[in-house]
């Protein structure tokens, strides 16, 4: 209660803030643009096209179930979820209560696993790192817990881990917390902070044609080295970078935006948390920008819709994942379509994180139906992960986990690039591009 | 280059405004409360709180600017009245650090209750200056920047001229420069006191609206302006509004021109990056500037009263308790279920962490922040032992607690000349300087955490994850927690031992008057010297201690603003006793106490918050000795009355409770002085 050391979530806010996709500007995309494929059909960097077939839209052939509900009364297999909620730095709980529809979907629709129902033991951080050693004593302790995921934990993932160690496998949407991509047994799917900023430079290249990009990036831990990496891709791709580091707390930004180059660069690529999006994309308009500007998703956020008067900025968003609010999508239909059939609201339902945490579950359905019922356990779920190559639902058509030897937790380095049009409305612009040859 | 440098001197001009204004209103409440409100900022924050809801109808109506702005302000000084009622007013006669801390408690009530209320988005304030750009040097500059300054400075010429031409001002400057002089002349203090607490909180509160074209309204950014605005205020010593304007326009300035030099080909970079931190140093190096051109102590005020820092008992039965509370700590390590065990282990460290706080603060008086930084150092450099170059335990701990130890030393001997709540915002700048320029610089820190192994004896392992696991078999091991409790029990036998030896003795001569103290052969910067020292390895070994609890270490355990609320705390706890660092300890995040209470209550996030900021404005009020003091009060006055009693001299006040005089600094008060007289004045 009286926390001597847990202000300093609150008054810092370090972490990643919740990324709330559109909901908080209006709505879903239902007016969004058809998808397009990439906009320079003469990139030399192969787009790793996903076809319909790729895209993930029969649940039970996925995860290998069968219809109907799981056996009543069969002992339950336990999945541990922890996730950032309940306090005031960026709380994702829709991320929960999407992990919990897939959950219910597993059970009612695609006859548990083997019959033998899921259940999500949940363990909520708010605001300190003692929380994540917490959670992951929790779930190190309980046996009914034979895997892990994460929600959007950017906070006390380094504690986590630490207690964890290895020793229960952790599946990872997109990775938030700056410890993820070095953590032991641990599969980030869609991808983290760094690796997958390669495809930033093959897109400025290939289609924005840019020659110079300023970056400006929060001096947090993680976005400190989410800047040094997309740097490197956009060098990568000969792209001329001057980048700028503004402290979390600084208020006006229009000396590190300028001080960037923002007014003459080709490309102006922002790397922060919520109100740092908000402080660049009001410097930016006070500019009159008119250059393209390539932001991560966390900027696609209802704190940066709310922070601006109710709607995002009109960016281009590069993203390890489809977009949920995209419909034109049909995994992001099928997904939409499952997880409000479960009890999902709409509005959570058209959130990343929660699209995340419902492939999350999905995932482990699959694996749990290879492994088998009775054959679940930590170390049979961790070797199965290290076999899976993919489709990612709403993600990369294939993944390869240890490709990175500085992150050997990092499965993916592709993006998708989204025009965000306003008023909720997305238009992909990139599909899956890998990093620059 | 010719052109460049101006430009970005000009693009400072937006921040440098925010923070000279807040540096203003510092001042300004200082002069007439003698307190430096760390609330000033998250004033402003409500005032921009209430501005957005009533101009966007987030109470299902709407107000224009013209009607929204007045109650703005009014809003800000509700806010400035309540916290001249409830908190400094109730503690006039308490140690700047405690009116300091209230304001800390203040300033965590204010913000959880915005979050409540508001909830934790940021929101777009409307913007009330204009919305133009003029192009400046070829560049496009909006021009609320240049507004925003212009109104700031004019806020501050009215404040100047209100104080130097106006009675009011008369008065103020009278009371600041001698209370005791200024009651005499007819003049109420405390009527001085709520005037200026009101302006301060007006001009806040302006501000709070007036920074709608570079901030939105949350509940962090606002209250965190008070940070780099200290800088500046005590570049004024809390006395001049004209130089705590410039000196806030200097830091906006300074910042926006680092922008620019840190594209620079020379700058010195990390990892690629241009190097972190430079920003916060720059904040520090100015504050190091300040206080030797200007001074190192704040002027002092004639006080009415003057202001006490707690008693420090002589402790009793020493060895006993220690060994007694030991004895129960790890009886419950063993029995407790692991969520408690935890629990009870972070409290073992947090009490590590607070007795440093005794020593420095509570022995010698010095306030120093930067203790926890101290501790992260031990922490990162542990790692770096151990990991990188495979020094084995205990001789990696022990490097890495000197290496501590002698930063420490280094700082505190660059500050001997600081003292007070000077002291306090020269070590709140560099702690803030550590934890962004070493702690986030990859070459020392580590932007992910950095790991730590098990501590392990000849293959014995030591660490949470050591073999025994209790009566319930789980994770964490009783075995740190055992090995937590034998440092802590240690060294708070340690500290409670040093109150009664010569050196401990001088440290509190020193704290009490150091030219008497001089006057007496002491050596003060000796004995600063060994109390900073001492201080610092208690830190460093705290460092230790988190860095084997988490098996790793992470910047974000060890932010300057956390220690702010460290200190507070352990304020409430009792910072001058042993028994107020374990009250503190049992209260840490995710300590015994707070897990209780969520496991019982489900109690946790913004609700802990508010009620962690009320019970330490409350707290203090009750006991401006903290928790520990007020027991060992009671228990004086209690020994006070049997003895009274048997001497036939029986004094029921006494008996009751009531008395609030001072004992003699550690010693009970004598049986049959029963008669005490105070605050006669009043």
């Amino acid at each position: 209660m009286l926390l001597i050391h847990g202000v300093r979530g609150r008054f810092l806010a370090l972490g990643l803030t919740s990324v709330l996709a559109v909901s908080a500007c209006g709505g879903g995309s239902s007016d969004a643009e058809p998808v397009s494929a990439p906009v320079d059909s003469a990139a030399p960097t192969p787009a790793s096209a996903t076809s319909s077939k790729d895209m993930i839209t029969d649940y039970l052939s996925y995860v290998g179930g069968k219809d109907g509900p799981a056996t009543a009364g069969a002992k339950p297999l336990g999945i541990g979820w922890v996730n950032i909620e309940g306090g005031s730095i960026g709380p994702t709980p829709e991320a929960t209560r999407a992990a919990q529809a897939a959950v219910r979907y597993v059970n009612e629709k695609l006859g548990g696993i083997g019959g033998r129902p899921l259940e999500l033991k949940v363990c909520t951080i708010t605001s300190a790192e003692e929380e994540g050693q917490k959670c992951g004593q929790q779930m190190l302790n309980d046996a009914s817990v034979q895997a892990l995921a994460f929600g959007n934990v950017f906070l006390g993932d380094t504690s986590f881990n630490s207690v964890i160690a290895g020793q229960k496998p952790l599946l990872v949407g997109v990775a938030t917390g700056a410890s993820m991509p070095t953590a032991k047994d641990a599969y980030i799917l869609n991808g983290d902070l760094t690796h997958v900023f390669a495809p930033w430079g093959t897109y400025a290249r290939d289609t924005l044609h840019a020659k110079t990009a300023a970056v400006i990036y929060t001096n947090a831990p993680g976005d400190k080295a989410a800047g040094a990496a997309v740097r490197q891709g956009l060098e990568a791709a000969g792209v001329k970078v001057t980048s700028v580091a503004f402290d979390a707390q600084a208020t006006d930004l229009l000396g590190p935006v300028t001080a960037a180059g923002a007014q003459s660069a080709d490309l102006i690529v922002p790397i922060a948390q919520g109100q740092g999006c908000v402080g660049i994309a009001k410097a930016l308009k006070q500019l009159g920008n008119t250059k393209p500007v390539v932001a991560t998703p966390v900027c696609l956020s209802g704190d940066v819709a709310q922070g601006l008067g109710g709607d995002l900025p009109t960016w281009t968003y590069g993203i390890a994942q489809t977009l949920p609010t995209d419909q034109s999508a049909a995994d992001a239909k099928a997904y939409l379509e499952a997880a409000t059939a479960s009890g999902l609201d709409a509005k959570d339902a058209a959130q990343v994180f929660a699209a995340l945490a419902w492939s999350e579950i999905l995932t482990y359905a699959k694996m749990f139906n290879e492994i088998g019922a009775d054959k679940v356990s930590p170390e049979t779920v961790s070797a199965q992960l290290k076999k899976f190559t993919g489709p990612v639902i709403m993600g990369a058509p294939e993944v390869k986990c240890g490709q990175f030897a500085d992150a050997p937790a990092v499965c993916n380095s592709q993006s998708k690039f989204y025009d965000y049009q306003g008023k909720g409305s997305f238009k992909q612009v990139a599909n899956w591009l890998r990093p620059p040859a | 280059m010719s052109t460049t440098l101006p430009l970005f001197a000009l693009l400072g001009l937006g921040p440098g405004a925010l923070i000279a204004g807040i540096a203003v209103a510092l001042v300004a409440g200082y002069r007439g409360a003698g307190v430096i409100n760390l609330a000033i900022g998250a004033t402003a924050m409500v005032s921009g709180y209430v501005f957005w809801s009533i101009t966007q109808g987030f109470f299902g109506f709407s107000l224009s600017t013209a009607l929204a702005l007045p109650i703005a302000l009014i809003a800000a000084m509700v806010v400035g009245v309540l916290t001249e009622w409830v908190a400094l007013r109730p503690l006039r006669t308490a140690s700047p650090l405690a009116k300091m801390a209230a304001t800390l408690g203040i300033l965590l009530t204010l913000q959880a209750t915005m979050v409540l209320v508001f909830g934790s988005r940021p929101q777009a304030e409307p913007s009330i200056l204009p919305t133009g750009t003029v192009s400046v040097f070829g560049v496009i500059v909006p021009v609320d920047r240049f507004v925003l300054a212009g109104l700031v400075v004019a806020v501050t010429a009215g404040l100047a001229g209100a104080y130097r031409w106006s009675r009011f001002g008369l008065a103020t400057r009278a009371a600041a420069e001698n209370e005791v002089a200024a009651v005499l002349a007819g003049l109420s203090t405390n009527r001085l006191s709520m005037a200026n607490t009101l302006l301060a909180s007006g001009v806040a509160g302006l501000l709070g609206v007036l920074a709608a074209p570079i901030v939105q309204v949350d509940s962090i950014t606002l209250p965190l302006q008070v940070v780099p605005a200290l800088a500046a205020a005590l570049f004024a010593r809390f006395t001049s509004l004209w130089i705590a304007l410039f000196a806030g326009l200097a830091l906006g300035v300074l910042q926006s021109v680092i922008y620019f030099l840190s594209t620079q080909s020379w700058f010195p970079t990390d990892d690629g990056n241009a190097l972190p931190g430079v920003q916060p140093v720059l904040v520090f190096v100015v504050i190091v500037v300040a206080l030797f051109w200007r001074g190192a102590a704040l002027p002092g005020r004639g006080a009415l009263v003057e202001s006490r820092l707690p008693a420090v008992p002589v402790p009793h039965n020493l060895l006993r308790q220690a060994l007694l509370t030991c004895a129960v700590g790890a009886a419950a390590l063993v029995v407790l279920p692991y969520d408690f065990r935890q629990a009870l282990t972070n409290s073992v460290i947090g009490m590590v962490i607070v007795l440093s706080y005794v020593v420095i603060t509570g022995y010698v008086g010095q306030i120093s922040v930067m203790q926890l930084a101290l501790s992260g150092t031990a922490g990162f450099l542990l790692s770096r032992l151990a990991v990188a170059w495979h020094v084995p335990f205990p001789l990696d701990a022990a490097l890495a607690v000197i290496v501590a130890t002698v930063l420490g030393i280094a700082a505190g001997a660059a500050a001997l000349r600081v003292r007070g709540v000077s002291l306090a915002v020269v070590t709140l700048a560099a702690a803030m300087a550590m934890e962004q320029g070493l702690f986030l610089n990859t070459s020392f820190g580590g932007s992910g955490g950095v790991s730590v192994p098990s501590p392990q004896v000849f293959g014995l392992n030591l660490g949470p994850d050591a073999a025994f696991r209790g009566m319930d078999g789980s994770q964490p091991s009783p075995v740190f927690g055992f090995l937590a409790l034998a440092v802590a029990g240690g060294l708070g036998i340690y500290v409670a031992n040093l109150r009664r030896t010569p050196l401990g003795r001088a440290m509190l001569a020193v704290r009490s008057n150091e030219r008497a103290a001089t006057a007496a052969g002491i050596s003060v910067r000796g004995v600063k010297i060994a109390g900073i020292a001492i201080s610092s390895l208690i830190a460093g070994i705290a460092g230790v201690l988190y860095g084997y609890n988490f098996a790793s270490v992470s910047s974000a355990r060890f932010t300057a603003l956390s220690a702010l609320a460290l200190i507070g705390f352990a304020y409430m706890g009792g910072i001058s006793m042993v028994s107020g660092s374990v009250i503190a300890g049992l209260w840490s995040t995710e300590g015994f106490f707070p897990h209780a209470l969520e496991r019982m209550f489900g109690l946790k996030g913004t609700w802990a918050l508010l009620i962690g900021g009320i019970s330490l404005v409350f707290t203090l009020i009750a006991n401006p000795d903290g928790i520990a003091g007020a027991s060992y009060r009671r228990r004086q006055i209690r020994q006070a009355a049997r003895a009274a009693r048997a001497t036939g001299l029986v004094d029921r006040a006494l008996d009751r409770g009531q008395s609030r005089a001072d004992p003699p600094t550690g010693s009970p008060p004598e049986p049959g002085a029963a008669l005490t007289v105070e605050q006669v004045t009043k």
